[in-house]
């Protein structure tokens, strides 16, 4: 009987170390990663908020104001410009974004022939960094010898200024639609590569035409990935700054200044605005966040319906 | 070699030979010849290595007790002294700055042969923000900065702190040469660095050919009527603008020199409060502001600091306003009469604002003797003449056209030089004139994009002064 | 279907169904020339910069400035590359960025793989809130982080210096959740016999594991690589000589050298998007496996 009791201590003890040795396995491999993760990442998004209280400049010292900062800031000159001038240039660039790659995606996944070289042309401005993107354009839309209104000249049109004043933000828009399109059409291609034939073909049957097959079949299949794209092409749209910066930076006046290219003149071009670009960053990065947890909700209550 | 050449080397080499010259002195003079530094050099070794200068040597490495001075100034430590790595981060002034840098640099190399340098260039409307970056982190040694700063630096103390080796009586002689240095030293208690240059951020340059053949001379300029007439008269819808303004970085200083000309400034001489919102102000800012809706000038955005000067040649603009520095990106040649002309008067009076490049050394540096004599070398009289005679802007020295400044610049600099010193205006003394400056322009633009009425946006300038400064 | 319709209808009939099939054929070949066309023109639109770039980079000062411009540049001027690779750090950024994305990658790859096993595969306490953690912070705007990541490269020491380049980007969660993904796809008894035969849990991991996701690895090293070529915002903060510095940061650096140079600028533009051309030309079907990686995540 006594054997039988110790046995049992012995067990429990020898299972412990067992799972004490299963956990620091564990831990050796997901501990590098995760260290990085928490250094690099996880911390500065806790230090943002830490700086979001601060005033002063990054390297010239700070002292705590509380709450100040987030009080005041619709006030500083240029804070609320920048949310406006991010907020519209979402609104322009992300919808025609989707749109457009949603319209390649359906006539790419059509094809019979061809497709390799589509897929591959559609993609290429994807592959161009940000930065040569704008460059690219600045010599696009060049007043004098741009191509743009070389063709706008060639049909007999009075040539425009597209980095003008009220055409800057749309035309950065138009870049930023450019060079994205491609990456969407393409997701959307393999989604609807995916969806199943028999319903197209029973829907044919039925005598539907071609939009009434979109409206009614692949839009509502598609629902999930498009709710994703949306969140997400409008997560990548908010953050615009490289394109802004080289194309216009920031001007004229105003109007092409968005929030990280604000952020960024307040920390490193002023010296005693850090505090409200902490701040500034901080609504930022909770305004993402809720838009993150608005995706993984909806996405995952859907899971039932498939 | 030209004969004249050829006597002027000859009585170099006979002083220098005659022990009556230095050899720093002796190479800084063939440079200011024009000579190529590999010339130079060839001409130092064929007049043979005996140097009668007897510097003493200190141990390990950089010397601090110079010899009395001589008369370019005070001696340094021998050429074996100094070495090290010197990086530079400087203005992208012209098509060839790199190659200016190095040229100047082959000079001091010529003495220092262990001294190799890094020329890096930043970008002109992110400057403040990637000197703030490098100095930071200790990235480069020698920096070329704006005056627009100098009153941050001053508060900040990343710079080096030069007060007194630019004081000592060693230095008195040389520190005499330089122009502007009072504007330096009434910035605070720290003189930061030496100037290089004073600069007019907003000329106007004219083509003088269309004024004339608009009816007019070359005192188009003298009264803001006579003016508006003259670039009405100039533009011609579809062809050429009257005026381009707006064009150069976002406006930097352009309507700062407006406010000053209408008699205000962004804070009272006490710096106790903003001297912005004035009737004059106003007024200025909506003449200007009516050139846009005329299309007198050209819609913000269609030229800028980088294509404007061909757009200029080309005859798309009968004036247009930028630094000194177009002067040596214009096309050459420039297929007109061209002149630079200081801005027609305010409401008030008649300014044109100006600043100073001012070297300076980085407080992180771990060679400051040695970046002290980089300095000292870079704004010498020779090194000062030659860059600013290449770099389209004036030299900040009295010395500056004995050393050859006038070679190789545009004519119209020379011209216009009293006309811009007499309506010369600086900046304020007060940490935030930089960050001040760069909002209200940008603030101002919006008027002129037609975003906001004059009266709004200057009352906004006035809220920007406010909140920087913290009053 | 309509075989068996046409067998039971009288002879007009079989041809007024046969001709209303020619007509849907004929309807159908008309769409799918009308799908080329289509896709054909928003190709061209996305592809006729590059080309006017390429054209421009071509081209000397006279030539950029000429209206109308020629389209096909003969003789062609090369002067703006050789300035390009000569006179600017160009060759040292390309050799920066190619060193900077391939130690991401390579690193990327072992220290997601790993971590994605794990949160697949193995026991740990607190697993749940780790990968909630991670999938919270997957899309935190990297803008918003510049001031306190700024902070603690310039406390480090490590501005200005590969590190800075380097470490920060191995934070980045994505991969993670890929590598999960894939783990999660291996069947349980594979390890599971492996263990019983008494393998170490790192051998599993290097000798089963990694060779069987190998195409998931291919897919993340590509999207690592890509992103790495194309960041901007946080080189430029980080870095200020040329030493260290990437194509992207110094390609923005050429834009006023005191005077605008059209041809350098194209030269730099065309030369910058070359290497990544290449590898994308290669492994095409990673690429694009990279915009299916999003759809993975369902």
């Amino acid at each position: 009987m006594s054997r039988m009791r110790l046995a049992a201590a012995e067990h429990r003890r020898l299972r412990l170390r067992a799972r004490l040795r299963r956990e620091l396995i564990g831990w050796a491999f997901l501990g590098p990663m995760f260290f990085f993760f928490v250094v690099f990442l996880l911390i500065p998004v806790l230090g943002t908020g830490w700086w979001s209280t601060q005033f002063g400049g990054l390297t010239t010292g700070t002292h705590y104001v509380g709450l100040d900062n987030f009080t005041r800031l619709p006030d500083v000159v240029g804070a609320t410009v920048a949310v406006q001038n991010t907020l519209l240039f979402a609104l322009m660039s992300v919808p025609l974004i989707l749109i457009g790659s949603l319209l390649i995606g359906l006539l790419l996944a059509r094809i019979s022939r061809g497709g390799a070289t589509y897929r591959f042309l559609v993609y290429f401005p994807v592959l161009v960094p940000p930065v040569v993107a704008a460059l690219i354009w600045l010599f696009l839309t060049n007043v004098d010898f741009g191509l743009f209104n070389e063709v706008l000249r060639a049909f007999g049109a009075e040539p425009v200024t597209w980095l003008g004043a009220s055409t800057a933000l749309p035309v950065l828009a138009a870049l930023d639609v450019w060079r994205n399109v491609g990456y969407w059409a393409i997701f959307f291609v393999a989604a609807i590569i995916g969806l199943p034939e028999e319903l197209y073909q029973a829907a044919s049957l039925d005598g539907a035409e071609g939009f009434a097959k979109l409206r009614y079949i692949t839009i509502p299949l598609l629902r999930r990935i498009l709710l994703f794209a949306i969140v997400v092409a409008t997560i990548w749209g908010l953050q615009v700054f490289d394109t802004a910066l080289v194309l216009t930076n920031g001007g004229p006046g105003t109007s092409t200044t968005t929030i990280v290219l604000r952020v960024w003149q307040y920390v490193f071009g002023s010296n005693n605005k850090v505090g409200y670009a902490a701040a500034i960053s901080l609504v930022f990065l909770v305004a993402i966040l809720i838009l993150t947890v608005i995706q993984l909700y909806a996405l995952r209550s859907r899971r039932g319906e498939d | 070699m030209n004969a004249d050449l050829d006597r002027k080397t000859t009585q170099l080499a006979d002083q220098y030979l005659a022990g009556r010259m230095s050899r720093r002195t002796f190479v800084t003079r063939l440079l200011a010849l024009g000579l190529a530094p590999s010339a130079v050099g060839a001409i130092v070794a064929a007049c043979g290595s005996s140097t009668p200068t007897p510097a003493p040597t200190a141990n390990g490495g950089t010397s601090s007790n110079p010899p009395p001075s001589t008369a370019a100034g005070s001696e340094m430590p021998t050429a074996m002294d100094l070495k090290g790595n010197v990086r530079f981060l400087v203005g992208p002034w012209s098509d060839q700055e790199v190659e200016h840098h190095q040229h100047i640099a082959q000079g001091f190399q010529a003495i220092y042969p262990n001294v190799t340098f890094d020329f890096r260039l930043y970008q002109w409307d992110t400057a403040a923000q990637e000197i703030n970056t490098s100095v930071q982190s200790g990235a480069h040694d020698v920096y070329m900065t704006t005056e627009s700063s100098y009153p941050d630096y001053e508060a900040s103390g990343v710079f080096t702190d030069l007060t007194s080796r630019i004081n000592d009586p060693s230095f008195a002689s040389e520190l005499s040469k330089y122009l502007y240095m009072d504007r330096i030293k009434a910035y605070g208690d720290k003189i930061l660095g030496l100037p290089i240059s004073w600069h007019v951020e907003d000329a106007m340059f004219v083509n003088m050919d269309m004024v004339k053949a608009a009816g007019y001379d070359e005192h188009f300029a003298d009264d803001w009527d006579t003016f508006l007439a003259c670039v009405t008269k100039m533009t011609k819808p579809g062809q050429t603008y009257g005026f381009g303004i707006g064009i150069q970085l976002g406006g930097y200083g352009e309507w700062y020199q407006r406010l000053r000309a209408a008699g205000g400034s962004y804070l009272t001489p006490d710096l106790s409060a903003p001297n912005v919102n004035l009737p004059e102000v106003v007024q200025a800012t909506q003449q200007f502001a009516d050139l846009f809706k005329q299309g007198i000038a050209p819609p913000l955005g269609t030229y800028t600091y980088d294509n404007a000067p061909a757009a200029f040649a080309a005859g798309k603009m009968a004036i247009y306003s930028s630094d000194l520095a177009a002067t040596t990106v214009l096309p050459d040649p420039v297929p007109f009469t061209w002149a630079l002309v200081p801005y027609p008067p305010g409401p008030v009076s008649r300014v044109n604002f100006n600043d100073l490049s001012i070297y300076m050394v980085n407080a992180k540096s771990a060679d400051q003797d040695l970046m002290w004599e980089v300095v000292k070398w870079w704004c010498n009289g020779p090194s000062d003449a030659y860059w600013a005679d290449n770099s389209g802007t004036y030299p900040a020295r009295t010395d500056a056209t004995d050393n050859g400044y006038g070679t190789n610049a545009a004519p119209q600099l020379s011209a216009s030089f009293a006309d811009f010193q007499k309506y010369a205006v600086g900046l304020e003394d007060f940490p935030a004139w930089a960050d001040v400056e760069t909002l209200a322009e940008a603030e101002i633009q919006n008027c002129y994009a037609g975003k906001e009425s004059a009266q709004d946006a200057v009352s906004n300038v006035e809220k920007i002064v406010t909140q920087e400064v913290g009053l | 279907m309509a075989a068996q319709v046409i067998g039971r209808r009288s002879p007009q009939d079989a041809a007024a169904v046969a001709e209303h099939q020619r007509r849907a054929q004929r309807r159908g070949r008309i769409i799918g020339i009308g799908r080329h066309l289509v896709l054909a023109l928003i190709c061209f639109i996305l592809v006729a910069p590059f080309y006017y770039v390429v054209l421009a980079s071509l081209k000397d000062s006279t030539g950029i400035f000429q209206y109308p411009p020629k389209l096909i540049p003969f003789p062609p001027y090369f002067g703006n590359y050789e300035r390009l690779l000569t006179d600017t750090a160009f060759p040292r950024w390309m050799l920066n960025t190619l060193f900077v994305a391939t130690s991401v990658t390579v690193c990327k790859i072992f220290l997601d793989s790993m971590a994605g096993y794990a949160l697949a595969k193995l026991d740990i306490t607190g697993k749940r809130i780790v990968f909630m953690l991670l999938l919270l912070l997957l899309m935190v705007p990297f803008g918003a982080l510049i001031i306190p990541l700024w902070t603690l490269v310039y406390t480090l020491g490590l501005l200005n210096t590969y590190w800075a380049l380097i470490l920060p980007a191995l934070a980045n969660p994505l991969g993670v959740f890929l590598m999960r993904q894939f783990i999660l796809g291996l069947p349980r008894d594979l390890e599971n016999a492996a263990r019983l035969d008494g393998v170490s849990e790192f051998g599993i991991y290097w000798r089963i594991i990694l060779p069987l996701i190998k195409p998931g690895l291919v897919v993340l090293a590509v999207i690592i690589f890509t992103d790495q070529f194309m960041s901007f915002v946080w080189p430029l903060i980080s870095t200020s000589s040329d030493d260290v510095e990437l194509v992207t940061v110094g390609v923005a650096a050429l834009r006023s050298h005191g005077g605008v140079d059209y041809g350098l600028w194209s030269a730099s533009a065309v030369m910058s998007m070359i290497p990544i051309g290449i590898v994308f030309f290669v492994l095409q079907r990673q690429f694009l496996a990279r915009s299916l990686a999003g759809a993975l995540k369902q």
